[in-house]
């Protein structure tokens, strides 16, 4: 097997969206199966070839793909190639089976939407550009491909673009994460108009023989964070994460576990050796942490399922931010990977209640275990998990993130913190979902069909087991990284840092036991205690109203746009109005000698008066002479200025 | 003398453009341009005679754009009509249906 | 000077006169077979050089006329039937135009760059009020009386530049003003004769009348103007400007990135809140023309600057004809030009409401899109010559610029529809759609295409 199978892997699921909106949208009308049989299978052989490339990888094949020239800018050849090596295998693995998870899934979850076609066609474009951002070895196509996943996920967000919530979410998602993207813009500028590179090896070769350091290193690694805390959603460019929820549930799971939100993590992790030799590594360490904090507190108190796990990403996408600034690639990149399972599979769980009640809200919900063995025993395991109780997959990589956190206090704490809000928050959605007495007027609930369950199994076994990938630094040695500390999966127990992590996850579980469970401390006790955090959490920090209210409507909209308005109505056609009537002065002065010279014999001085009244109230806009007076005062303008400057200075 | 040439013909020019951009009927906007255009062809006829060396090149120039201004003028009267057939006026003032 | 030199010219010329005396619709097929002649002789020419007097035939040239040819050969082909029918002048109007364009990109000398510019632009005076309206004729009329005021300025300061080199000849033009000194006459005359064209190209502070125009105008005129009648005022400027290379005495190039500055901010700011598609495009092609004045600023500076300018300004007339091809379709059925009245047009109509998406989206700049890497190309040339200010406003202004276009997107796609109103689109216009649409996603993902022609293009002096 050659390396060139990359392009492959990329190109199957570009092909599928392109022959289901060219073909089948138009000529299978009425059997919109077709679409999705064909988005799972040719993502389903990307997968296949990913595993492969990840085998070949793994053994330590020398896989490389020979890049396709592409474009050729001044003396800089762009070069359509890619990079293949753990990172990307891995990731490409993580992307390619999610979306084929989510694939399947969507088969039942979608069955009757009549816009199905459409849905399996952005599915696979989003896969395909996913993968083409993974792989790709230059930063221009890396922020191409950046673009299309942003794209991709506003049309996505809306897909039931007939819902006002759902466009809304979709623009807000969009503009948000475009803030972060300028800041990428500007270091993809940046670092070719200093090194006139943007080949991703040869940056990495640049910042490690310190060819690349000093300010324009330190002003290029901003510009990337930034845009990775856009695309994951970190503070303070969160807000657009948890709106994204009014997209189809499958696609949640797509954005939450493996495309849009990792690829923040996964650049950073790109650039990594960029960061390595900045100062700026402790930031993204520090906006990791405080991320996961604050984003884990709004989950406490929200009743929406697909709020909590939103705000339940963003902050175990702080949790990768924390693992990558302080242990490096294979810290963050493994947290990556587990949480692609369990989060792909609280989504699938929660899609699955939502699909059996028509709702997301818990509060309208309980009971519902004994109604959906399997879609309770799957939450539960994946909840676990992100929980972080051993032996699953959760436990393996916050371990890893929490010690490495250990010689920084104040992030330790926090993460500390942050872990028993986590578990807390996962099993009050348990509780409140599973046990008890069903709340909500549905009848006949009943179990999903099995090509929802299927999916959700099969992840729930990961959820499980894929966190003795790295029992003997197997996955970091994937990632290049050769002094690790190896640890097995009993001596793990005698590491004070992962006991003490246990035990406050086990902590937050009994609370929440407690609380909704058994119901010894009542919940509106609670609130009422905490009332002032409650409301601060609740109303999610003012931030969105902030945002919403102040920035964009007061300060944007009346501000920004107001005064561009006003600017535009009394500077550009005001200057015509305005300054033509400070100019009036001359024109009126030269009308009324064209009128005295020419014909004010005729008029006399009472009609050229009347002329300047009308000359005046005239003197408006749509007017084709004061076109041709600016043509005229610009010229003179720009002479004159050209005269003063060139030729007296 | 060139010197009082391209004054005049500056004067031409600058009454011939305010005369555009003050007078209101469309017609005498269309005389006014004329007289920048024939300040122009002073200037161009002057600059032949005093400044340059082969003097052919200027003045038959002159003829293009005298040819060129009979041309425009000959077109800008018909749109002129065309204006008085649908808004009843010449006068370009009021022809403002389409403004900020 | 050979026959050969201006056969393109003559066969169109022939073409014109005889569908004159034809019925509209044989009058149509005989421009449109006269286009397509025409732009296969250019094509056959391409890498001859004939210099002969007044004109020059260079790749420069060949390429700009392919613009032009190509322009008007789809415009003719989106033509609404109705207008064709009703004004048999209109194919002959449109090939004079061309033929005025042409000739200007090959213009070696004052004489004829006024001759063809004054060719140029009298036919388009009368295209823009053949909508028979009162908003039609307004629009002749603004753009007839404002554009022969453009050309009294530019002939007075082509008199001027006459007047202190002694040459009408634009390489005898260039070698005199290498050798002058500061003089006040030449720079006079020089910005005189820019003023003439940034009126023609709509540059700040001369764009006053191209909303008023665009708005009035029937839209394929407007679409004619907005991309070809651009794209000769910029051919023959950059060339002109090319002449005026040498003196360090005059940097017009800091006087253009000024304009170009101030045409991106205005036109953009004002654009926003336009509520006529029309007139949003209008303000929209100001702010371009101020994006490509940041290749024509660099000129002097970068050598790349000549092919990054002009794959702006072939990326820009693609987009913007399929924006306003679109506009043609929808608004001939929906009977409005107003953005609020394009609401769900995608619900009825997707392809049409794809095709006008592409052209806003590659006009915004996003990436797989001609208008990307037009931008692209532009800010890296600029950043080279030193012009890192003006990357900066442009770069601002291309995020202010995705506002007004995703508005329009997102009002047809996303919002509820007023009316049901399924476009219909006739066999040919589908067929300029799918051209210009085919073209912007060509140059977006596959530029080197075009760019290895634009390498062989070079100015003589």
């Amino acid at each position: 097997m050659s390396g060139e199978v990359v392009y492959l892997v990329f190109a199957l699921p570009i092909l599928s969206f392109i022959i289901i909106l060219a073909f089948l949208r138009p000529l299978f009308k009425g059997r919109p199966k077709v679409s999705s049989y064909l988005g799972i299978a040719l993502t389903g052989i990307s997968f296949v070839l990913s595993l492969l490339l990840l085998l070949g990888v793994y053994s330590g094949k020398d896989l490389a793909a020979s890049p396709l020239l592409w474009l050729n800018l001044g003396n800089v050849d762009i070069k359509f190639g890619a990079i293949i090596d753990g990172l990307v295998a891995i990731m490409l693995v993580v992307v390619t089976f999610i979306s084929l998870l989510v694939q399947i899934y969507s088969v039942g979850y979608m069955r009757g939407d009549p816009a199905y076609h459409r849905y399996f066609a952005l599915v696979s474009l989003f896969t395909g550009s996913m993968v083409g951002l993974v792989m790709a070895s230059n930063l221009f196509w890396l922020f191409a491909f950046w673009e299309l996943v942003g794209l991709c996920s506003y049309l996505l967000i809306g897909f039931w673009f007939d819902r006002p919530a759902a466009a809304n979410a979709a623009k807000k998602a969009f503009i948000v994460t475009r803030v972060g993207d300028f800041g990428l813009l500007g270091a993809v500028i940046l670092l070719f108009t200093q090194t006139g590179t943007l080949d991703i090896g040869s940056l990495h070769i640049l910042a490690t023989s310190g060819a690349l350091a000093g300010s324009v290193l330190s002003w290029a690694t901003i510009g990337i964070l930034m845009g990775a805390m856009g695309k994951s959603a970190q503070f303070p460019l969160h807000v657009w994460l948890p709106d994204a929820m009014e997209g189809p549930t499958p696609v949640s799971a797509l954005i939450h576990a493996a495309t849009m939100v990792a690829a923040g993590v996964f650049l950073i992790a790109r650039m990594y050796p960029l960061f390595e030799y900045s100062p700026n590594l402790k930031i993204v360490a520090i906006v990791g942490g405080f991320t996961a904090i604050f984003a884990a507190t709004m989950a406490l108190v929200m009743n929406d399922i697909k709020k909590v796990l939103a705000y339940s990403t963003i902050s175990q996408l702080g949790y990768m931010f924390l693992g990558l600034g302080m242990g490096g690639v294979s810290v963050g990149i493994f947290h990556l990977f587990n949480h692609a399972f369990f989060k792909a599979l609280l989504f699938l769980g929660a899609g699955s209640v939502g699909h059996a009640t028509n709702t997301f809200d818990m509060r309208q919900m309980g009971g519902l275990g004994k109604k959906m063995p399997w879609t309770f025993a799957c939450f539960v395991i994946a909840s676990l998990s992100l929980a972080g109780i051993y032996p699953l997959s959760g436990f393996w990589s916050k371990d890893e993130i929490i010690s490495s956190a250990s010689e920084e206090p104040v992030l330790f704490y926090m993460a500390l913190v942050t872990v028993f809000f986590t578990a807390f928050y996962m099993f009050r959605v348990v509780f409140m979902t599973f046990s008890g007495s069903y709340r909500g007027e549905k009848e006949h609930l009943h179990e999903s069909h099995k090509e929802m369950v299927i999916p959700m199994v099969i992840l729930a076994v990961l959820s499980v087991f894929s966190g003795f990938f790295n029992l003997n630094g197997g996955f970091a040695h994937l990632l290049g990284e050769t002094d690790v500390e190896t640890m097995g999966i009993f001596e793990v127990l005698s590491h004070p840092a992962a006991i003490i992590s246990l035990l406050v996850a086990l902590l937050g579980i009994f609370l929440a036991y407690a609380v909704y469970k058994k119901q010894w401390l009542s919940a509106a006790g609670l609130t009422r205690v905490f009332y002032p955090f409650y409301t601060l959490f609740s109303k999610k920090y003012w931030i969105d109203t902030f945002y919403e209210d102040i920035l964009v409507r007061r300060f944007l909209v009346n501000g920004v746009f107001e005064f561009f308005s006003l600017f535009d109505r009394y500077v550009i056609d005001g200057l015509v109005n305005g300054a033509a009537k400070a100019a009036t002065g001359v024109f009126v002065f030269f009308n009324y000698f064209d009128h005295y010279v020419v014909d004010g014999l005729v008029n006399g001085i009472g009609g050229a008066a009347k002329s300047v009244g009308k000359s005046l109230r005239h003197l408006e806009t749509g007017q084709l002479q004061l076109y041709g007076a600016f043509i005229v005062l610009g010229i003179v303008v720009i002479v004159m200025t050209i005269f003063i400057v060139e030729v007296l200075v | 003398m060139l010197g009082h040439y391209l004054i005049l013909s500056a004067i031409l020019f600058s009454i011939g453009l305010f005369g555009a951009l003050s007078r209101r009927n469309g017609v005498v906007i269309l005389m006014s341009i004329e007289l920048m255009l024939n300040a122009a062809n002073l200037a161009l006829v002057s600059f032949s005679k005093y400044l340059v060396s082969q003097p052919v090149s200027g003045q038959a120039f002159v003829l293009f754009i005298l040819v060129v201004a009979a041309a425009e003028v000959t077109v800008a009267l018909a749109i002129v009509m065309e204006i008085y057939r649908s808004h009843q006026t010449i006068d370009v003032t009021n022809v403002d249906l389409m403004k900020w | 000077m050979e026959i050969e030199t201006i056969l393109p010219e003559l066969v169109l010329a022939a073409a014109a006169t005889v569908s004159l005396f034809l019925s509209s619709r044989k009058a149509l097929w005989l421009g449109v077979g006269g286009l397509t002649a025409a732009i296969v002789l250019v094509t056959l020419s391409w890498g001859e050089e004939i210099s002969g007097g007044f004109l020059i035939r260079d790749n420069f040239s060949w390429f700009f006329n392919l613009i032009f040819l190509g322009s008007a050969l789809l415009v003719l082909l989106a033509s609404r039937l109705d207008l064709i029918l009703r004004e048999r002048e209109y194919p002959a109007l449109i090939i004079f135009s061309t033929i005025g364009m042409t000739l200007l990109s090959s213009s070696n000398d004052l004489v004829s760059i006024m001759l063809s510019l004054e060719l140029t632009s009298i036919p388009l005076y009368v295209m823009a009020g053949l909508g028979r309206d009162k908003k039609s004729a307004e629009a002749s009329l603004k753009y007839a009386l404002l554009g022969i005021l453009a050309s009294a300025v530019l002939i007075f300061g082509m008199v001027f530049v006459f007047g202190f080199t002694g040459e009408t000849a634009l390489p005898k033009i260039a070698q005199a003003v290498s050798k002058a000194e500061v003089n006040p006459g030449l720079i006079a005359g020089l910005f005189l004769m820019i003023g003439g064209f940034g009126f023609k190209i709509a540059a700040l502070p001369f764009h006053m009348w191209a909303p008023d125009v665009y708005e009035g105008a029937p839209t394929e005129v407007t679409t004619f103007l907005s991309t070809a009648s651009k794209a000769a005022g910029l051919a023959v400027l950059v060339r002109i400007l090319s002449a005026f290379e040498a003196p360090v005495w005059l940097d017009w190039g800091m006087v253009l990135a000024i304009l170009s500055a101030l045409g991106m901010t205005i036109g953009n700011l004002v654009a926003i809140h336009q509520t006529n598609i029309k007139r949003m495009l209008a303000y929209s092609g100001i702010a371009h023309t101020g994006y490509i004045l940041i290749g024509v600023a660099s000129l002097g500076m970068d050598g790349a600057a000549l092919s990054n300018t002009i794959f702006y300004i072939v990326a820009f007339a693609l987009s913007d004809m399929a924006s306003f091809l679109s506009v043609i379709a929808i608004s001939s059925n929906i009977g409005s030009d107003d953005i609020a009245d394009y609401a769900g047009i995608a619900r009825h109509s997707p392809l049409v409401a794809l095709v006008i998406s592409l052209g806003l989206i590659s006009l915004a700049g996003i990436p797989l899109t001609a208008g990307f890497l037009a931008k692209l190309y532009i800010f890296t040339g600029a950043l080279d010559s030193g012009l890192s200010w003006l990357v900066i406003v442009a770069i601002i202004n291309t995020v202010i610029s995705a506002y007004y276009y995703f508005k329009v997107i997102k009002v047809m796609w996303f919002d509820e529809p007023l009316k049901v109103n399924r476009v219909t689109v006739s066999f040919l216009l589908g067929l300029a759609l799918l051209v210009s649409s085919a073209g912007i996603l060509v140059m977006g993902i596959a530029p080197s295409l075009i760019m290895n022609a634009l390498g062989q293009i070079s100015l003589p002096f």
